[in-house]
């Protein structure tokens, strides 16, 4: 494990049992997340990027055990999250604190803001009333809230703002990695412009580590130092976010990438555009997961599932087209 | 006048709308005089932020406005000619889904689930064409092949929830597609699907467009879809038009400082930029800015006078107007 390693997750597996059949007693996986690794440097951003389904958010809550794993190793700062007992969990996920796509859901409407950002310091032992208090108006300042706003509740405030108080929630611990399920998806752009600066200005001012969880690669682009793509519950593409964009190895990403609007009308271009929808969880394909819409698809990819190779400096590529070189 | 095509008669032409909703014994107009207008086979991008009015504008048009505690106060929206508000509900029963249809953002909610694909299309066939049934299931399965979907026979006896999100949004396009009708009002039709088949939508609804001349309202919050699609484009602010120009201009030389925010604001996937400029503050609630322009408080370049008096409408040329002070050497629109 490197020095500055944060987090490292190996061999993820997160898997849904259902029952099927007559009597309901056939038991099948949905294979949600499928054996997935990779590791998070202190401070840094890594994007988490995806399509409905590609299992980005049940990895964001494997990693904090909201969701128990079927398998795999969560190490965070020399812990394996996946073997602590609940009360060690409790203890270190203090240090780890989540931030929620829809504002409007992830607040209790019947607790005042200043109620909302007191249950983590209490849940962690702040007994005293005037920390607390303390800490809940440093905390508004921080994420540019008044600190009147302390005294109302949350059906008072704008999506942008309530996303600042759900941001305040998780900074209020002093955490070293957030993860930020799509923090920004449910805004209006100018609104998400604002949260994505406030992001990046607490990361400077605090030393946080992101795990970025998104659809929208342009925002990934912006934040995230690296970024890792995912399908179908594995990971096609994982690198420094430069390299991923500026030169996308995976066809998945390629036409990830290209499927993007650009805003300008004198760049419409035909692209290449994806067949089909991603396939079922239930029953993935036996080879590579990508193999029914790939443009390059072989015959070897059908049976034989692509492992991650490495394809240059912080580059690896799940893909049978490069690993003959 | 300007603006106008070479064709004497616009398709649609909305005139000074204003539609006002009722809240706590307060009236707000959340439409506060919008006038734009769409020629045949022209597409028309209309965006805006949450509760700028884009998607009361467009159901007002349909008159799906929920009344109360929406009501349209003000205004004409003719279409052909004809204004709109002054039809009978029998007569805009005609219209609906025969001359103009809509899609929406979520094909899940505006689907029925417990009729098939087949019954939703039959039924809009049945309410306006003379077909009989046999001829009723041939137009639908032919629908539902020009919109691309794999097996259209049996999909004409699926379930919506047997569907996924792409498949429902194409089901939704052959049903307002399959009376050919002149106008297709498009309300974020593509905003909750992922990228890949916003896509494959995108690329349908351009070459549904050619094949059958339909003029399409897309009604959107993404730029890029905008720039991707729409031939002119109409930017909301606050229940106003503040911008409108064909697309080029639009992204190219925009006026209004709202607009060029706007465009600042979207992060780039082609390029990294350390940091966004995000125009700061939020959208005023409707009824609260009182006088002066609406922008005003968000904007970096306001002045006393933009707080003062509310500006006008400038061309800046014969398909540019911007609601901005910045330029007021060009002369006063006048619609």
């Amino acid at each position: 494990m490197n020095k500055d390693t944060l987090l490292e997750v190996k061999d993820l597996k997160m898997y849904f049992p259902q029952t099927t059949g007559l009597i309901r007693k056939k038991t099948i996986d949905v294979k949600a997340v499928d054996g997935i690794s990779f590791d998070v440097q202190e401070g840094q951003t890594l994007g988490l990027v995806g399509e409905s389904g590609c299992g980005k958010s049940t990895t964001g809550r494997g990693i904090m055990r909201l969701i128990e794993p079927r398998d795999g190793e969560v190490w965070f700062e020399g812990n394996d999250l996946a073997r602590l007992t609940r009360h060690e969990l409790r203890l270190k996920r203090r240090e780890m604190q989540m931030v929620f796509q829809d504002p409007y859901a992830s607040l209790n409407p019947r607790l005042r803001i200043e109620d909302v950002l007191a249950e983590p310091l209490k849940a962690h032992g702040v007994r005293s009333k005037t920390e607390r208090r303390e800490l809940i108006n440093k905390m508004l300042d921080v994420v540019g809230l008044n600190r009147n706003f302390a005294h109302r509740y949350a059906h008072e405030f704008s999506g942008g703002q309530r996303q600042r108080i759900g941001i305040a929630r998780a900074l209020i611990l002093n955490p070293k990695l957030i993860i930020a399920d799509e923090p920004v998806a449910a805004l209006d752009v100018s609104i998400q412009a604002q949260i994505l600066n406030l992001m990046k200005d607490l990361q400077a001012e605090f030393g946080l580590a992101y795990l970025f969880i998104s659809h929208d690669l342009s925002v990934v682009r912006h934040l995230c130092d690296r970024t890792a793509v995912m399908y179908l519950g594995r990971i096609a593409e994982i690198g420094n976010t430069e390299a991923i964009f500026n030169k996308p190895l995976h066809p998945y990403t390629q036409t990830l990438l290209d499927a993007i609007p650009v805003s300008n009308p004198r760049h419409r271009r035909k692209r290449v555009v994806l067949k089909g929808d991603v396939p079922s969880p239930v029953n993935p394909p036996k080879g590579c997961a990508f193999v029914g819409r790939c443009p390059k698809v072989h015959e070897r990819c059908h049976e034989d599932r692509p492992q991650l190779i490495a394809m240059g400096d912080d580059h690896q590529v799940a893909c049978h087209l490069y690993d003959e070189a | 006048m300007t603006h106008r095509g070479t064709d004497s008669q616009p398709l649609l032409d909305i005139r000074d709308l204003v539609v006002k909703f009722k809240s706590d014994g307060r009236e707000f107009a959340v439409v506060d005089g919008i006038s734009f207008h769409i020629n045949k086979g022209e597409t028309l991008g209309v965006v805006g932020e949450s509760g700028c009015g884009k998607s009361v504008t467009s159901l007002s048009i349909m008159q799906l406005i929920p009344t109360p505690p929406g009501k349209i106060t003000g205004g004409e929206i003719r279409f052909r000619g004809d204004n709109l508000l002054d039809l009978p509900e029998k007569r805009m029963r005609k219209v609906r889904g025969n001359d103009i249809s809509m899609i929406f953002q979520e094909p899940m909610t505006s689907l029925n689930p417990v009729f098939t694909v087949g019954e939703q299309i039959d039924e809009v066939l049945d309410l306006h064409t003379d077909l009989n049934k046999a001829q009723q299931r041939l137009r639908s399965i032919e629908m539902l092949t020009l919109v691309g979907i794999p097996r259209p026979e049996q999909i004409y006896d699926a379930y919506p929830y047997q569907l996924s999100g792409g498949m429902r949004q194409r089901v939704m396009i052959a049903i307002g597609l399959a009376c050919e009708p002149q106008l297709l009002i498009a309300d974020e039709p593509t905003t909750a699907l992922d990228v890949t088949i916003q896509a494959q939508i995108l690329e349908l609804m351009g070459n549904l467009r050619s094949k059958m001349d339909t003029a399409i309202l897309f009604i959107t919050h993404d730029l890029g879809v905008v720039a991707e699609m729409c031939d002119r484009v109409v930017v909301m602010y606050a229940g106003q038009v503040v911008e409108e120009a064909d697309v080029d201009s639009l992204f190219n030389n925009p006026r209004h400082p709202y607009t060029r925010g706007l465009l600042d604001s979207i992060p780039d996937a082609t390029q990294k930029v350390e940091r966004l400029n995000a125009i700061s503050g939020m959208v005023p609630q409707p009824g609260t800015v009182e006088r002066g322009c609406r922008f005003a408080d968000r904007c970096s370049k306001a002045t006393d006078h933009c707080f003062q008096e509310a500006p006008p409408l400038f061309s800046i040329d014969e398909k540019h107007i911007s609601r901005c002070w910045l330029d007021k050497d060009h002369p006063r629109f006048a619609s």
